[in-house]
Protein backbone atom coordinates (compact mmCIF):
# COMPACT_ATOMS: atom_id res chain seq x y z
CA UNK A 1 0.00 0.00 0.00
CA UNK A 2 1.39 3.29 -1.07
CA UNK A 3 1.98 5.72 1.72
CA UNK A 4 -0.67 8.43 2.04
CA UNK A 5 0.48 11.89 0.96
CA UNK A 6 1.17 14.34 3.69
CA UNK A 7 -0.36 17.72 2.98
CA UNK A 8 0.41 21.16 4.17
CA UNK A 9 -2.51 23.03 5.76
CA UNK A 10 -2.62 25.27 2.70
CA UNK A 11 -2.82 22.31 0.37
CA UNK A 12 -5.47 20.68 2.51
CA UNK A 13 -7.62 23.81 2.46
CA UNK A 14 -7.19 24.20 -1.32
CA UNK A 15 -8.04 20.55 -2.03
CA UNK A 16 -11.00 20.58 0.34
CA UNK A 17 -12.41 23.70 -1.36
CA UNK A 18 -11.92 22.06 -4.78
CA UNK A 19 -13.78 18.96 -3.61
CA UNK A 20 -16.56 21.08 -2.11
CA UNK A 21 -16.86 23.17 -5.27
CA UNK A 22 -17.38 20.05 -7.37
CA UNK A 23 -19.44 17.95 -5.02
CA UNK A 24 -21.48 20.62 -3.25
CA UNK A 25 -21.27 24.02 -4.99
CA UNK A 26 -24.49 25.22 -3.36
CA UNK A 27 -26.47 24.02 -0.38
CA UNK A 28 -29.61 24.90 1.57
CA UNK A 29 -29.48 24.44 5.31
CA UNK A 30 -32.46 25.01 7.54
CA UNK A 31 -31.98 25.41 11.26
CA UNK A 32 -32.35 27.60 14.32
CA UNK A 33 -30.61 30.94 14.16
CA UNK A 34 -28.02 31.43 16.85
CA UNK A 35 -24.95 33.62 17.52
CA UNK A 36 -26.45 36.21 15.16
CA UNK A 37 -24.06 39.19 14.81
CA UNK A 38 -23.71 42.16 12.49
CA UNK A 39 -20.18 43.56 12.23
CA UNK A 40 -19.26 47.08 11.08
CA UNK A 41 -22.83 47.42 9.78
CA UNK A 42 -21.69 45.37 6.81
CA UNK A 43 -20.92 41.75 7.69
CA UNK A 44 -23.21 39.08 8.96
CA UNK A 45 -22.19 36.18 11.21
CA UNK A 46 -24.54 33.49 12.39
CA UNK A 47 -24.77 29.81 13.28
CA UNK A 48 -27.46 27.36 12.25
CA UNK A 49 -28.08 24.60 14.72
CA UNK A 50 -30.29 21.65 15.48
CA UNK A 51 -30.26 19.15 18.33
CA UNK A 52 -26.95 17.65 17.41
CA UNK A 53 -24.97 19.99 15.13
CA UNK A 54 -24.06 23.60 14.45
CA UNK A 55 -22.90 25.22 11.16
CA UNK A 56 -21.26 28.67 10.92
CA UNK A 57 -22.37 31.03 8.19
CA UNK A 58 -21.01 34.31 6.88
CA UNK A 59 -22.36 36.92 4.44
CA UNK A 60 -23.16 40.56 3.60
CA UNK A 61 -26.03 42.33 5.34
CA UNK A 62 -27.36 43.37 1.92
CA UNK A 63 -28.81 39.90 1.38
CA UNK A 64 -30.99 40.17 4.51
CA UNK A 65 -34.74 39.94 3.78
CA UNK A 66 -35.48 42.01 6.90
CA UNK A 67 -34.75 41.95 10.60
CA UNK A 68 -33.97 38.53 12.10
CA UNK A 69 -33.56 37.44 15.68
CA UNK A 70 -32.08 34.61 17.68
CA UNK A 71 -34.20 31.50 17.86
CA UNK A 72 -35.88 31.98 14.49
CA UNK A 73 -35.97 29.12 12.08
CA UNK A 74 -34.20 30.21 8.87
CA UNK A 75 -33.20 28.64 5.58
CA UNK A 76 -29.77 29.65 4.31
CA UNK A 77 -28.68 29.10 0.72
CA UNK A 78 -24.96 29.38 0.05
CA UNK A 79 -21.60 27.96 -0.78
CA UNK A 80 -19.67 25.74 1.65
CA UNK A 81 -16.16 27.13 2.08
CA UNK A 82 -13.13 26.33 4.18
CA UNK A 83 -11.36 29.55 5.10
CA UNK A 84 -7.56 29.23 5.45
CA UNK A 85 -7.64 30.98 8.82
CA UNK A 86 -11.19 31.02 10.18
CA UNK A 87 -12.24 27.51 9.34
CA UNK A 88 -15.39 26.09 7.77
CA UNK A 89 -18.48 28.22 7.05
CA UNK A 90 -21.27 28.69 4.56
CA UNK A 91 -20.94 31.83 2.40
CA UNK A 92 -24.53 33.02 2.52
CA UNK A 93 -26.21 33.88 -0.77
CA UNK A 94 -29.80 33.85 0.47
CA UNK A 95 -31.40 33.72 3.87
CA UNK A 96 -35.09 33.45 4.58
CA UNK A 97 -37.12 32.81 7.71
CA UNK A 98 -38.79 29.42 7.41
CA UNK A 99 -41.61 27.76 9.21
CA UNK A 100 -44.85 29.59 9.84
CA UNK A 101 -43.85 30.96 13.23
CA UNK A 102 -40.57 32.45 12.07
CA UNK A 103 -41.96 33.84 8.87
CA UNK A 104 -44.71 35.61 10.81
CA UNK A 105 -42.31 36.84 13.42
CA UNK A 106 -39.88 38.19 10.78
CA UNK A 107 -42.79 39.78 8.93
CA UNK A 108 -44.05 41.55 12.07
CA UNK A 109 -40.58 42.84 12.92
CA UNK A 110 -40.00 44.23 9.45
CA UNK A 111 -43.49 45.64 9.26
CA UNK A 112 -42.97 47.49 12.54
CA UNK A 113 -39.60 48.82 11.40
CA UNK A 114 -40.92 50.12 8.05
CA UNK A 115 -44.05 51.49 9.69
CA UNK A 116 -41.90 53.49 12.11
CA UNK A 117 -40.06 54.91 9.11
CA UNK A 118 -43.41 56.09 7.72
CA UNK A 119 -43.30 53.92 4.58
CA UNK A 120 -46.93 52.90 4.93
CA UNK A 121 -48.27 56.37 5.73
CA UNK A 122 -51.39 57.36 3.82
CA UNK A 123 -49.96 60.77 2.93
CA UNK A 124 -47.23 59.04 0.89
CA UNK A 125 -49.84 57.50 -1.38
CA UNK A 126 -50.01 59.08 -4.81
CA UNK A 127 -52.99 59.00 -7.11
CA UNK A 128 -52.61 56.88 -10.21
CA UNK A 129 -53.10 58.31 -13.70
CA UNK A 130 -56.43 57.09 -15.02
CA UNK A 131 -56.34 55.60 -17.54
CA UNK A 132 -52.57 55.25 -17.96
CA UNK A 133 -51.13 55.31 -21.49
CA UNK A 134 -48.36 52.85 -20.78
CA UNK A 135 -47.31 50.75 -17.83
CA UNK A 136 -44.32 48.76 -16.64
CA UNK A 137 -45.63 45.35 -15.70
CA UNK A 138 -43.45 43.33 -13.32
CA UNK A 139 -44.44 39.69 -13.16
CA UNK A 140 -43.64 36.24 -14.53
CA UNK A 141 -44.71 35.89 -18.14
CA UNK A 142 -45.44 32.20 -17.52
CA UNK A 143 -47.84 32.88 -14.65
CA UNK A 144 -51.61 32.59 -14.69
CA UNK A 145 -51.65 36.04 -13.08
CA UNK A 146 -50.06 37.52 -16.21
CA UNK A 147 -52.53 35.76 -18.52
CA UNK A 148 -55.54 36.92 -16.44
CA UNK A 149 -54.26 40.46 -16.25
CA UNK A 150 -53.57 40.76 -20.00
CA UNK A 151 -56.94 39.23 -20.89
CA UNK A 152 -58.87 41.72 -18.78
CA UNK A 153 -56.83 44.71 -19.95
CA UNK A 154 -57.38 43.76 -23.61
CA UNK A 155 -61.11 43.42 -23.05
CA UNK A 156 -61.48 46.63 -21.12
CA UNK A 157 -58.88 49.00 -22.58
CA UNK A 158 -56.91 47.67 -25.57
CA UNK A 159 -55.12 51.01 -26.03
CA UNK A 160 -52.74 50.40 -23.12
CA UNK A 161 -49.06 49.90 -23.92
CA UNK A 162 -47.44 47.33 -21.63
CA UNK A 163 -43.68 47.08 -21.06
CA UNK A 164 -43.18 43.68 -19.49
CA UNK A 165 -40.41 43.00 -16.99
CA UNK A 166 -40.40 39.20 -16.89
CA UNK A 167 -39.12 38.19 -13.46
CA UNK A 168 -39.18 35.24 -11.12
CA UNK A 169 -41.88 35.86 -8.53
CA UNK A 170 -40.63 33.21 -6.11
CA UNK A 171 -37.38 31.44 -5.40
CA UNK A 172 -33.86 32.53 -4.81
CA UNK A 173 -33.52 35.10 -7.56
CA UNK A 174 -36.97 36.62 -7.20
CA UNK A 175 -35.94 39.47 -4.88
CA UNK A 176 -32.98 40.57 -7.00
CA UNK A 177 -34.93 40.39 -10.24
CA UNK A 178 -37.90 42.31 -8.85
CA UNK A 179 -35.68 45.05 -7.38
CA UNK A 180 -33.76 45.34 -10.67
CA UNK A 181 -37.03 45.54 -12.61
CA UNK A 182 -38.35 48.37 -10.41
CA UNK A 183 -35.08 50.27 -10.86
CA UNK A 184 -35.04 49.64 -14.62
CA UNK A 185 -38.66 50.79 -15.03
CA UNK A 186 -37.86 54.00 -13.17
CA UNK A 187 -34.74 54.63 -15.26
CA UNK A 188 -36.22 53.63 -18.61
CA UNK A 189 -36.10 56.42 -21.24
CA UNK A 190 -39.63 55.48 -22.31
CA UNK A 191 -41.00 56.47 -18.93
CA UNK A 192 -44.16 54.57 -18.04
CA UNK A 193 -47.09 56.19 -16.27
CA UNK A 194 -47.22 53.45 -13.68
CA UNK A 195 -45.51 50.32 -12.30
CA UNK A 196 -47.80 47.34 -11.85
CA UNK A 197 -46.55 44.33 -9.88
CA UNK A 198 -48.69 41.20 -9.90
CA UNK A 199 -48.52 37.61 -8.78
CA UNK A 200 -51.01 34.85 -8.12
CA UNK A 201 -51.68 33.37 -4.69
CA UNK A 202 -49.43 30.96 -2.80
CA UNK A 203 -48.11 30.02 0.61
CA UNK A 204 -46.40 32.61 2.78
CA UNK A 205 -43.13 31.02 1.82
CA UNK A 206 -43.92 31.32 -1.90
CA UNK A 207 -44.81 34.96 -1.45
CA UNK A 208 -41.76 35.80 0.67
CA UNK A 209 -40.21 38.00 -2.04
CA UNK A 210 -43.12 40.41 -1.57
CA UNK A 211 -42.41 40.60 2.15
CA UNK A 212 -38.73 41.24 1.54
CA UNK A 213 -37.24 44.49 2.80
CA UNK A 214 -35.34 45.13 -0.45
CA UNK A 215 -38.45 44.72 -2.60
CA UNK A 216 -40.54 46.80 -0.21
CA UNK A 217 -37.98 49.62 -0.17
CA UNK A 218 -37.62 49.60 -3.96
CA UNK A 219 -41.38 50.11 -4.30
CA UNK A 220 -41.32 52.87 -1.68
CA UNK A 221 -38.48 54.60 -3.54
CA UNK A 222 -40.13 54.34 -6.95
CA UNK A 223 -40.60 57.67 -8.71
CA UNK A 224 -43.36 56.09 -10.78
CA UNK A 225 -46.66 55.45 -8.98
CA UNK A 226 -47.11 51.80 -8.05
CA UNK A 227 -49.98 49.33 -8.10
CA UNK A 228 -49.37 45.95 -6.44
CA UNK A 229 -51.73 42.98 -6.54
CA UNK A 230 -50.84 39.62 -5.05
CA UNK A 231 -53.67 37.10 -5.06
CA UNK A 232 -53.91 35.58 -1.62
CA UNK A 233 -56.24 35.19 1.28
CA UNK A 234 -53.86 35.98 4.14
CA UNK A 235 -52.82 39.30 5.63
CA UNK A 236 -51.50 42.06 3.42
CA UNK A 237 -47.93 41.72 2.19
CA UNK A 238 -45.42 44.50 2.74
CA UNK A 239 -45.13 45.17 -1.02
CA UNK A 240 -48.88 45.83 -1.10
CA UNK A 241 -48.80 47.98 2.02
CA UNK A 242 -46.10 50.24 0.65
CA UNK A 243 -47.61 50.57 -2.86
CA UNK A 244 -49.58 53.65 -3.84
CA UNK A 245 -52.55 51.42 -4.59
CA UNK A 246 -53.29 47.81 -3.82
CA UNK A 247 -55.66 45.46 -5.61
CA UNK A 248 -56.88 42.14 -4.24
CA UNK A 249 -55.94 40.07 -7.32
CA UNK A 250 -54.18 40.61 -10.67
CA UNK A 251 -57.61 40.67 -12.38
CA UNK A 252 -58.80 43.27 -9.90
CA UNK A 253 -55.65 45.31 -10.62
CA UNK A 254 -56.57 45.39 -14.32
CA UNK A 255 -60.09 46.50 -13.42
CA UNK A 256 -59.05 49.35 -11.16
CA UNK A 257 -56.23 50.44 -13.47
CA UNK A 258 -58.20 51.00 -16.69
CA UNK A 259 -61.82 51.86 -17.40
CA UNK A 260 -64.10 49.61 -19.41
CA UNK A 261 -64.29 50.74 -23.02
CA UNK A 262 -68.03 49.97 -23.09
CA UNK A 263 -68.87 51.94 -19.99
CA UNK A 264 -66.67 54.82 -21.19
CA UNK A 265 -68.57 54.92 -24.48
CA UNK A 266 -71.86 54.78 -22.62
CA UNK A 267 -70.66 57.61 -20.40
CA UNK A 268 -69.63 59.66 -23.43
CA UNK A 269 -73.05 59.22 -25.05
CA UNK A 270 -74.74 60.27 -21.81
CA UNK A 271 -72.42 63.27 -21.48
CA UNK A 272 -73.15 64.25 -25.09
CA UNK A 273 -76.89 64.12 -24.47
CA UNK A 274 -76.50 66.07 -21.28
CA UNK A 275 -74.45 68.78 -23.01
CA UNK A 276 -77.00 68.96 -25.86
CA UNK A 277 -79.76 69.33 -23.32
CA UNK A 278 -77.87 72.06 -21.50
CA UNK A 279 -77.25 73.95 -24.75
CA UNK A 280 -80.87 73.52 -25.79
CA UNK A 281 -82.15 74.72 -22.42
CA UNK A 282 -79.83 77.64 -22.56
CA UNK A 283 -80.99 78.47 -26.09
CA UNK A 284 -84.67 78.30 -25.07
CA UNK A 285 -84.00 80.42 -22.02
CA UNK A 286 -82.06 83.03 -24.00
CA UNK A 287 -84.68 83.09 -26.78
CA UNK A 288 -87.52 83.71 -24.40
CA UNK A 289 -85.46 86.33 -22.60
CA UNK A 290 -84.74 88.09 -25.90
CA UNK A 291 -88.35 87.87 -26.99
CA UNK A 292 -89.50 89.41 -23.72
CA UNK A 293 -86.75 92.01 -23.87
CA UNK A 294 -87.79 92.91 -27.42
CA UNK A 295 -91.45 93.28 -26.46
CA UNK A 296 -90.54 95.34 -23.42
CA UNK A 297 -88.25 97.59 -25.42
CA UNK A 298 -90.68 98.11 -28.31
CA UNK A 299 -93.52 98.83 -25.92
CA UNK A 300 -91.26 101.10 -23.86
CA UNK A 301 -90.13 102.99 -26.94
CA UNK A 302 -93.73 103.34 -28.15
CA UNK A 303 -94.78 104.64 -24.77
CA UNK A 304 -91.91 107.09 -24.80
CA UNK A 305 -92.84 108.40 -28.24
CA UNK A 306 -96.55 108.58 -27.35
CA UNK A 307 -95.77 110.44 -24.20
CA UNK A 308 -93.53 112.85 -26.16
CA UNK A 309 -96.33 113.39 -28.68
CA UNK A 310 -98.80 114.07 -25.86
CA UNK A 311 -96.35 116.54 -24.40
CA UNK A 312 -96.20 118.30 -27.77
CA UNK A 313 -100.04 118.48 -27.83
CA UNK A 314 -99.93 120.17 -24.45
CA UNK A 315 -97.24 122.54 -25.66
CA UNK A 316 -99.47 123.40 -28.62
CA UNK A 317 -102.41 124.21 -26.37
CA UNK A 318 -100.24 126.36 -24.17
CA UNK A 319 -98.68 128.13 -27.16
CA UNK A 320 -102.10 128.73 -28.74
CA UNK A 321 -103.18 130.60 -25.63
CA UNK A 322 -100.34 133.01 -26.31
CA UNK A 323 -101.02 133.32 -30.08
CA UNK A 324 -101.00 137.08 -30.83
CA UNK A 325 -103.31 136.52 -33.81
CA UNK A 326 -106.08 135.55 -31.39
CA UNK A 327 -106.72 139.23 -30.58
CA UNK A 328 -107.31 139.98 -34.31
CA UNK A 329 -109.99 137.25 -34.40
CA UNK A 330 -111.81 139.12 -31.66
CA UNK A 331 -112.06 142.31 -33.89
CA UNK A 332 -108.98 144.17 -32.74
CA UNK A 333 -106.35 145.53 -35.14
CA UNK A 334 -102.62 146.04 -34.78
CA UNK A 335 -101.10 149.32 -35.87
CA UNK A 336 -97.46 149.40 -36.92
CA UNK A 337 -95.46 152.47 -37.73
CA UNK A 338 -91.85 152.43 -38.91
CA UNK A 339 -91.79 148.65 -38.41
CA UNK A 340 -92.85 148.70 -34.78
CA UNK A 341 -96.21 148.10 -33.12
CA UNK A 342 -97.82 151.30 -31.84
CA UNK A 343 -100.08 150.87 -28.86
CA UNK A 344 -100.78 154.57 -28.07
CA UNK A 345 -102.22 157.31 -30.35
CA UNK A 346 -99.91 159.75 -28.69
CA UNK A 347 -96.95 157.93 -30.20
CA UNK A 348 -98.16 158.39 -33.81
CA UNK A 349 -96.72 161.00 -36.13
CA UNK A 350 -98.96 163.09 -38.36
CA UNK A 351 -98.67 162.60 -42.16
CA UNK A 352 -96.83 159.34 -41.81
CA UNK A 353 -97.80 155.91 -43.02
CA UNK A 354 -99.03 153.21 -40.70
CA UNK A 355 -99.75 149.52 -41.37
CA UNK A 356 -102.94 148.10 -39.94
CA UNK A 357 -103.26 144.31 -39.43
CA UNK A 358 -106.69 142.73 -39.19
CA UNK A 359 -107.90 139.13 -38.88
CA UNK A 360 -108.05 138.47 -42.61
CA UNK A 361 -105.39 140.90 -43.95
CA UNK A 362 -104.29 144.50 -43.59
CA UNK A 363 -103.97 147.90 -45.15
CA UNK A 364 -101.75 150.94 -45.16
CA UNK A 365 -102.98 154.37 -44.15
CA UNK A 366 -101.65 157.87 -43.83
CA UNK A 367 -102.34 159.77 -40.63
CA UNK A 368 -103.96 163.04 -41.42
CA UNK A 369 -104.65 164.12 -37.96
CA UNK A 370 -104.23 162.80 -34.48
CA UNK A 371 -106.86 163.11 -31.93
CA UNK A 372 -106.19 161.58 -28.70
CA UNK A 373 -109.78 160.62 -28.61
CA UNK A 374 -110.28 160.27 -32.38
CA UNK A 375 -107.77 159.45 -35.07
CA UNK A 376 -108.61 160.27 -38.73
CA UNK A 377 -106.99 157.95 -41.21
CA UNK A 378 -106.94 157.59 -44.97
CA UNK A 379 -107.43 154.01 -45.88
CA UNK A 380 -105.34 152.17 -48.51
CA UNK A 381 -106.44 148.54 -48.45
CA UNK A 382 -103.93 145.84 -48.99
CA UNK A 383 -104.03 142.09 -48.69
CA UNK B 1 -85.02 110.35 -39.22
CA UNK B 2 -83.42 113.76 -39.30
CA UNK B 3 -80.07 113.16 -37.67
CA UNK B 4 -79.46 116.92 -37.29
CA UNK B 5 -82.41 117.41 -34.97
CA UNK B 6 -81.40 117.65 -31.34
CA UNK B 7 -84.68 116.76 -29.71
CA UNK B 8 -83.73 117.52 -26.08
CA UNK B 9 -82.34 120.88 -27.14
CA UNK B 10 -85.52 121.73 -29.08
CA UNK B 11 -87.62 120.73 -26.09
CA UNK B 12 -85.58 122.92 -23.83
CA UNK B 13 -85.92 125.87 -26.23
CA UNK B 14 -89.69 125.36 -26.40
CA UNK B 15 -90.02 125.30 -22.64
CA UNK B 16 -87.92 128.46 -22.40
CA UNK B 17 -90.27 130.23 -24.85
CA UNK B 18 -93.36 129.03 -22.96
CA UNK B 19 -91.83 130.37 -19.75
CA UNK B 20 -91.19 133.62 -21.60
CA UNK B 21 -94.86 133.81 -22.63
CA UNK B 22 -95.99 133.08 -19.10
CA UNK B 23 -94.33 136.29 -17.95
CA UNK B 24 -96.72 139.17 -18.81
CA UNK B 25 -96.12 142.48 -20.66
CA UNK B 26 -94.23 141.40 -23.71
CA UNK B 27 -93.61 143.31 -26.81
CA UNK B 28 -96.14 142.18 -29.41
CA UNK B 29 -93.60 141.97 -32.23
CA UNK B 30 -91.38 139.78 -30.13
CA UNK B 31 -94.39 137.64 -29.27
CA UNK B 32 -95.00 137.10 -32.97
CA UNK B 33 -91.43 136.05 -33.53
CA UNK B 34 -91.44 133.75 -30.54
CA UNK B 35 -94.77 132.28 -31.52
CA UNK B 36 -93.49 131.62 -35.02
CA UNK B 37 -90.42 129.89 -33.57
CA UNK B 38 -92.61 127.66 -31.39
CA UNK B 39 -94.44 126.50 -34.51
CA UNK B 40 -91.14 125.58 -36.16
CA UNK B 41 -89.91 123.80 -33.06
CA UNK B 42 -93.12 121.85 -32.63
CA UNK B 43 -93.06 120.86 -36.28
CA UNK B 44 -89.46 119.59 -35.99
CA UNK B 45 -90.22 117.70 -32.80
CA UNK B 46 -93.33 116.07 -34.32
CA UNK B 47 -91.42 115.03 -37.42
CA UNK B 48 -88.63 113.64 -35.27
CA UNK B 49 -91.06 111.54 -33.25
CA UNK B 50 -92.92 110.29 -36.34
CA UNK B 51 -89.59 109.25 -37.86
CA UNK B 52 -88.69 107.52 -34.61
CA UNK B 53 -91.92 105.53 -34.71
CA UNK B 54 -91.27 104.47 -38.30
CA UNK B 55 -87.70 103.47 -37.52
CA UNK B 56 -88.85 101.45 -34.52
CA UNK B 57 -91.34 99.56 -36.69
CA UNK B 58 -88.64 98.76 -39.27
CA UNK B 59 -86.20 97.50 -36.59
CA UNK B 60 -88.90 95.45 -34.92
CA UNK B 61 -89.89 93.78 -38.22
CA UNK B 62 -86.24 93.09 -39.06
CA UNK B 63 -85.66 91.37 -35.71
CA UNK B 64 -88.85 89.34 -36.15
CA UNK B 65 -87.71 88.09 -39.57
CA UNK B 66 -84.35 86.97 -38.07
CA UNK B 67 -86.03 84.82 -35.36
Amino acid sequence: MASEPVLTPTDFVAITNQVLEVSMPHVFIEGELTNYKVSKNKWLYLDLKDDQAKVSCFGSIYILPGPLEEGMKVKVGGRPYLHPQYGFSINIQTIQPSGEGSIKKAFEMLKEKLKNEGLFDEDRKRSLPFPPKNISLITSKESAAYADFIKIVENRWPYLQINLYDVQVQGEDAVNQIVKAVTAANNSPSMSDLIVMIRGGGSLDDLSAFNDERVTRSIAASRLPTLVAIGHEVDLLLAEMVADLRASTPSHAAEVMVPSRGSELEGLVKTKHYINQLINNSFIEESSYLSLAKKTLVSGMNEKISSALNLIKNYKKIIEAYNPNEILRRGYSIVRQKGGVVGLAAKLDKNTNVQINMQDGGFEATIESINLNKIKIRKEFHK
Amino acid sequence: MNQDVDYPKLKQELETIISWFEDSNHNLDESFEKYQRTQEIISLMERYLEDSQKKLQVISKKVDSQD
